[in-house]
C-alpha cells in the first residue's frame, strides 16, 4: 500500500483564516493510506520544504500531497523537494485550498469541509500515480531570424555574438527595414541611416551571421530546438556570387518607371534597383514585372554592361530546408493606406502625402535630395499641416488602438521642416499628445516653443482642394470653435498596421495573434517576446506598434530567450504529453482537427490511417484525449484510473 | 469610390415603378415626363400610380410628425407597388432615404411590421417587404454602358458641377452605392454622355434646403450657407447644374432667383435633374424636359448647344 503524506499549508491567514487546518489534517489521517499528516504557516518556504524532506525520510513515504495555492505557483517547488529526496517528482500533488476554498468564501464551515474533500480527491488520485521520467530532446543551435529590420538586426547580432550560428531572413533585396527609410529619429534628432548603417555592416561582417535577402518562409515544421524551416529564394535574375555592386546597371538601366517602394511610391526606380544606397547585401535584383527584357523580350542592356557578367535572366526561385532550434520573428509593420479616408482626399490629393512619404521628402537619400517640395508643382510649401491619428483610434474607417509613434513622428516632422524653412508654418492637428517615453515630452515641448509650431487639438474633418492650394477643415475644441486653414501641403500620420500576410506567416509558424492582426505574446507582462509555442520568440512591431528603443530592447530580450534556451546541453520536456495507442487507434482523426499545436500527424500503418502524435510539439492540453471516441490516447498523469478516483472521492 | 458590392446588387428589371416626388411633380413637372421618356430609351417602363401619396419625409425631417405616425403611410405605398410586383424608382433623395430606411427598419424588426400591418388592415393591405427601393442615379448608373451605346447628343465641351444632395449619400449609409466624401458615379454619368465635369470646392456642401431646416428657421440659417455654395459654383463657369433631388433642385434654382431679386450677387447658372440630363442626352424634346419651368433660365444654356450644333435650330 501506498505510504501517503499530507501537508497543509496556512499561507499565512489566507488559507487559515477560513479553514481549519487542524481539522483537514485530522480528518485525511483516518484514511488508511495516509501515514502522516501535518500543517505549517508557509509550506513553500525554506523550513516548510525541509518539513516535507524530514518527513520523507523518517515515514518511508512515497506518495505526497500538498494543499497549499495554485499548482501553477508552486508545484515545481515541491516536486523539487520530492528530487531531492530521491523520489520521482511526478508522485506529488496539490490540493488548490486557497484560489478554489479560502479566498472564495467567509463561511468556515463550509471551507473546512471543502477542503477536506480537496484534500482527499488528490490522496485518492496520488496513489494511483506512476513515477515519470523527462523526455530528452536535442538542440540545434542555431537561430532564424525572420525579419531584418532593426528589432531582426539587434536580435540576431546579440545571439551571434553569444557565439550561436544566426540565419537573418529579409523578404526584400537589402535588411534594414523601415528604420533605413527614416530621415532623423526622435528625441535626439540623430540621423538615422548613421546609426542603422553600422549595426547592418556588423551583421553582414559578423562570421557567426548569415543573411539571406528576397527570402521568404513558406512551411515550418518540427518543435523547439529542431524546427525545419522551408524558404524559399525568389528569382533575382543576378548571381550574388560573381556580382561587385558596383551600380552600373541600374544607372544604364533604359526602363526607369517603377514605382519605387522605398520611398512609399512617390518617385520611381529603374527595373534593376538596389532599394536604397546603403542596401546590405550591395546587390541589385530585377523587378522582372517592370524589365523590358521579361515584358518586351529584348533589352539586355544591363547584361550587356555588367563588368562582373553577373546577370542571369535564367534564374529561377530556389528551394531550401533549415535546420534551426529557435525562431525570433521580426517581420515589423506596414504603414495603413489612408485611401479609405475620402474626406482627406482618398489619396487622390497629389500634395496630400502619408508620414513615411514625408519622411522619405525630407530624407537627404530622397526623390528630392533633402529639399522639402510639394509633389504637385515642385514648390516649397509654405503651410503644412500635420494630421494625426489617421486610421489609429478610430473606430468607424481605422483600428482602435493608438498606433503609439505618432504624436512624436510627427513632432520631429514638424521640426525639421521648420528647420527647413524656417519662415514656413506648421500647424498640428491631435487628439492627444501621447509621448511616454524618455525625454519624449520634452521633445514636444521643443516643437511647441522652440521651433513654433502650432498645436490645435481636434480631429481634422475634411480636406478640400481648391486650386492649387488645400483646406483644412478642423476645430479647436480648447477654445470650442471651429477653425480652417489654408495649406499648401498636408501630412497624414497614417497608423501602424500588421503586416500584410502576417496572418499567412503566423499560421505557418503556427503562432497566435490578436483581433487586430499583431501576433500575440505568450503573457502580456511575465511573457513578454514568447510566444504560445515554445522555441518561437517576438521581437519588435508585429507584436504591437513600437518605437525603435523598444524594437531594439525586444530585439535583446528575445536573442536572450534564444541563448538561455541554447545554453542547454539538452532540453528536458514534461512526460505529461499525449500518446497515442496505434492499435486501438480507428484512424478517424477527430483529433487531428482537435489539436491547437499541429501535434498530431496522419500516418498509414499497414494500410490503414493512423493519428500520431509528435511528442516534441505536444504541449499537453489534453484536448485530444477528450474527443477520442475509442481511448486510444493515453495521457500520463490524467489516465481514467486517477481522474475517476479523484471524482468518485467528492462526498 | 463607387461600393462594387452594393453596385452588384441593384436588380433591373423591364418596369419599374416611378415614385413621383412633391417637388418634382408640382413645381418641376420636367421630371416625371424626361424620366419616363429616357428610360423608355432604355427599355424600362416607368409605371406610376394615382393612389401613392407623399413618402411622408417631409413631415419627419421637419419635426412635424413621429416617424411611427407615418411609417404607415410608407407602407401603404409600399404595399401598393408590391401589389404592382414592381421594385421602385425614387427621383428624390427624401422619397428614397425615406422608403429604404423605413422598409429596412420594418424588414429587420418582425414586431414593427405586424404592427404596421394591423394598421394597414383597416384598409384592407399588407407590407410584405419583398421588393426594392432604388434611386434613379443608382439605376442610372448601373444601365451607364447602355447610355454610352445611345446617346443621341453627345455633349462635348459642355461644362456640368455636380451636387449629390446629403441625403443620398450620407442619409441612408447601408444602401447608397458611393462613398460619401468622394463621390465619382454621377461625373462617370456624365463623361458617359460627353460631357465634361466642372469641379468646386464646395461639391459636397448641402443645398441649404434640409438640415439647415428652411421652412422651420425662415432663412437665417439656410441664406448665408446657400450664398456660399453658390458663390463657389460661379467660380467654376459651369454650363449647369446636375443633381440627383427635386428639393436640391428646387433649392439651388429658386435661392439664385431670390438673391438676384435682393441684389445681394449675381447667379445664373441652370440647375437640372439627372433624368432631365439623361433626357437631354437621349435625344429627348427638349419641350418635354420641363426647363421651362426653372426659375433660372436656360436660354444662355441652350444656345450654348445650338452653337456647337448639339441640338438643333428647331429643337
Amino acid at each position: 500500500m501506498a505510504r501517503v503524506g499530507v501537508f497543509v499549508c496556512h499561507c499565512g491567514i489566507n488559507i487559515a483564516a477560513t479553514v481549519d487546518v487542524q481539522k483537514v489534517i485530522d480528518a485525511v489521517l483516518k484514511l488508511p493510506e495516509v501515514k502522516h499528516g501535518v500543517e505549517y504557516r508557509f509550506m513553500c518556504s525554506s523550513p516548510g520544504q525541509a518539513l516535507i524532506k524530514k518527513a520523507i525520510k523518517d515515514h518511508q513515504l512515497d506518495r505526497i500531497v500538498v494543499a497549499a495555492c495554485s499548482p501553477r505557483m508552486h508545484l515545481p517547488t515541491f516536486q523539487n523537494a520530492l528530487l531531492a529526496e530521491g523520489l520521482n517528482p511526478y508522485l506529488v500533488t496539490m490540493a488548490n485550498i486557497r484560489e478554489q476554498c479560502s479566498w472564495v468564501t467567509k463561511d468556515r464551515d463550509r471551507a473546512t469541509a471543502k477542503a477536506i474533500d480537496l484534500v482527499t480527491r488528490q490522496i485518492k488520485r496520488v496513489i494511483h500515480h506512476d513515477p515519470l521520467d523527462d523526455i530528452m530532446v536535442p538542440i540545434i543551435k542555431t537561430a532564424l531570424v525572420i525579419g531584418g529590420g532593426i528589432a531582426g538586426i539587434q536580435a540576431a547580432l546579440d545571439i551571434a555574438d553569444g557565439e550561436q550560428k544566426v540565419i537573418l531572413l529579409e523578404r526584400s533585396p537589402s535588411i534594414g527595414g523601415r528604420m533605413a527609410q527614416l530621415d532623423e529619429t526622435f528625441p535626439t534628432l540623430d540621423c538615422s541611416q548613421c546609426i542603422l548603417t553600422p549595426k547592418m555592416v556588423e551583421a553582414a561582417q559578423h562570421p557567426n551571421i548569415e543573411i539571406r535577402v528576397n527570402t521568404e518562409v513558406k512551411q515550418v515544421d518540427g518543435y523547439v530546438g529542431n524546427f525545419k524551416v522551408a524558404v524559399e529564394r525568389r528569382a533575382i535574375y543576378v548571381d550574388p556570387s560573381k556580382c561587385i555592386g558596383c551600380g552600373i546597371c541600374q544607372a544604364k538601366c533604359p526602363s526607369k518607371t517603377a514605382p519605387d517602394e522605398f520611398s512609399g511610391r512617390i518617385s520611381t526606380r529603374a527595373a534593376i534597383y538596389m532599394p536604397f544606397p546603403q542596401a546590405v547585401p550591395a546587390i541589385p535584383v530585377i523587378d522582372a514585372e517592370h524589365c523590358l527584357k521579361f515584358t518586351r523580350g529584348k533589352c539586355g542592356v544591363c547584361e550587356k554592361v555588367c563588368p562582373a557578367d553577373a546577370i542571369d535572366f535564367a534564374d529561377t526561385p530556389q528551394q531550401e530546408i533549415l535546420d534551426v532550434g529557435a525562431i525570433v520573428v521580426a517581420t515589423g509593420y506596414q504603414e495603413m493606406d489612408p485611401a479609405i479616408y475620402t474626406e482627406y482626399g482618398g489619396m487622390k490629393y497629389p500634395d496630400v502625402i502619408t508620414g513615411l512619404q514625408f519622411e522619405r521628402l525630407i530624407s537627404s537619400t530622397g526623390p528630392s535630395g533633402g529639399k522639402i517640395q510639394r509633389l504637385s508643382d515642385g514648390k516649397v510649401p509654405q503651410r503644412i499641416v500635420f494630421v494625426q491619428c489617421v486610421g489609429s483610434r478610430d473606430e468607424s474607417k481605422g483600428h482602435t488602438y493608438c498606433s503609439g509613434i505618432c504624436c512624436m513622428y510627427t513632432a520631429k516632422h514638424a521640426m525639421i521642416y521648420k528647420h527647413h524653412v524656417p519662415e514656413g508654418k506648421a500647424y498640428v492637428c491631435y487628439i492627444d499628445v501621447r509621448a511616454p517615453g524618455k525625454s519624449y515630452e520634452e521633445f514636444i515641448r521643443r516643437a511647441i516653443e522652440a521651433d513654433d509650431v502650432r498645436y490645435m487639438r481636434g480631429r481634422v474633418a475634411a480636406i478640400k482642394k481648391n486650386d492649387d492650394h488645400y483646406r483644412v477643415f478642423t476645430e479647436d475644441t480648447l477654445v470650442g470653435r471651429p477653425v480652417t486653414i489654408d495649406a499648401d501641403m498636408i501630412v497624414l500620420a497614417s497608423a501602424v498596421e500588421p503586416n500584410e500576410n502576417a496572418k499567412t506567416l503566423a499560421r505557418i509558424l503556427g503562432i497566435s495573434f490578436d483581433a487586430d492582426g499583431f501576433y500575440s505574446e505568450a503573457h502580456p507582462k511575465l511573457k513578454p517576446v514568447e510566444t504560445a509555442t515554445v522555441g518561437i520568440f517576438l521581437s519588435g512591431a508585429c507584436q504591437g506598434p513600437k518605437d525603435i528603443p523598444t524594437s531594439v530592447q525586444q530585439g535583446s530580450a528575445a536573442a536572450s530567450k534564444v541563448l538561455s534556451l541554447f545554453a542547454k546541453k539538452v532540453l528536458y520536456k514534461s512526460p505529461q504529453i499525449a500518446e497515442i495507442d496505434e492499435v486501438s487507434c480507428s484512424g478517424c482523426l477527430l483529433c487531428l482537427n482537435t489539436c491547437h499545436y499541429g501535434a498530431i500527424e496522419q500516418v498509414t500503418t499497414q494500410g490503414k490511417t493512423k493519428a500520431r502524435a509528435i511528442s516534441g510539439k505536444c504541449q499537453g492540453c489534453g484536448a485530444c484525449v477528450s474527443v477520442c471516441k475509442g481511448k486510444a490516447i493515453a495521457f500520463p498523469g490524467f489516465n481514467d484510473d486517477q481522474l475517476y478516483e479523484e471524482i468518485t472521492a467528492c462526498t | 469610390m463607387p461600393r462594387k458590392e452594393l453596385i452588384d446588387k441593384v436588380k433591373i428589371s423591364d418596369s419599374m415603378f416611378l415614385f413621383q416626388p412633391c417637388v418634382g411633380s408640382s413645381k418641376y413637372p420636367g421630371l416625371i415626363t424626361s424620366a419616363i421618356d429616357a428610360f423608355k430609351h432604355l427599355d424600362m417602363d416607368l409605371i406610376t400610380s394615382d393612389d401613392q401619396t407623399c413618402c411622408g419625409g417631409f413631415l419627419t425631417f421637419t419635426n412635424v410628425a413621429q416617424p411611427t405616425s407615418t411609417m404607415p403611410a410608407v407602407a401603404r405605398n409600399l404595399a401598393i407597388i408590391e401589389d404592382l410586383d414592381l421594385d421602385t424608382l425614387t427621383l428624390c433623395n427624401g422619397c428614397h432615404t425615406f422608403l429604404t430606411e423605413f422598409s429596412h427598419f420594418m424588414k429587420d424588426r418582425p414586431p414593427v411590421q405586424k404592427v404596421v400591418n394591423v394598421i394597414l388592415s383597416m384598409i384592407g393591405r399588407e407590407y410584405k417587404g419583398t421588393h426594392e427601393v432604388y434611386h434613379s442615379l443608382e439605376i442610372i448608373y448601373k444601365l451607364k454602358e447602355k447610355i454610352r451605346e445611345r446617346v443621341v447628343r453627345q455633349l462635348k465641351g459642355i461644362r456640368f458641377a455636380t451636387h449629390y444632395g446629403c441625403h443620398y449619400l450620407n442619409g441612408f449609409k447601408n444602401t447608397a452605392i458611393d462613398d460619401a466624401h468622394m463621390p465619382t458615379i454621377l461625373e462617370e454619368i456624365i463623361e458617359t454622355c460627353g460631357g465634361e465635369i466642372a469641379d468646386y470646392e464646395e461639391n459636397r456642401t448641402c443645398c441649404g434646403t434640409g438640415l439647415t431646416q428652411v421652412i422651420l428657421n425662415k432663412e437665417q440659417l439656410s441664406l448665408p450657407h446657400t450664398k456660399m455654395k453658390l458663390d463657389s459654383l460661379n467660380n467654376t463657369r459651369a454650363d449647369a447644374v446636375v443633381v440627383v433631388c427635386p428639393y436640391c433642385l428646387s433649392h439651388l434654382d429658386r435661392m439664385q432667383h431670390k438673391l438676384n431679386r435682393r441684389s445681394i450677387g449675381h447667379y445664373k447658372t441652370p440647375v437640372m435633374h439627372l433624368v432631365q440630363f439623361l433626357g437631354l442626352a437621349l435625344g429627348i424634346d427638349v419641350n418635354r424636359l420641363g426647363f421651362d419651368a426653372h426659375a433660372i433660365t436656360f436660354t444662355p444654356f441652350t444656345k450654348k448647344l445650338k452653337e456647337r450644333g448639339i441640338l438643333k435650330e428647331t429643337d
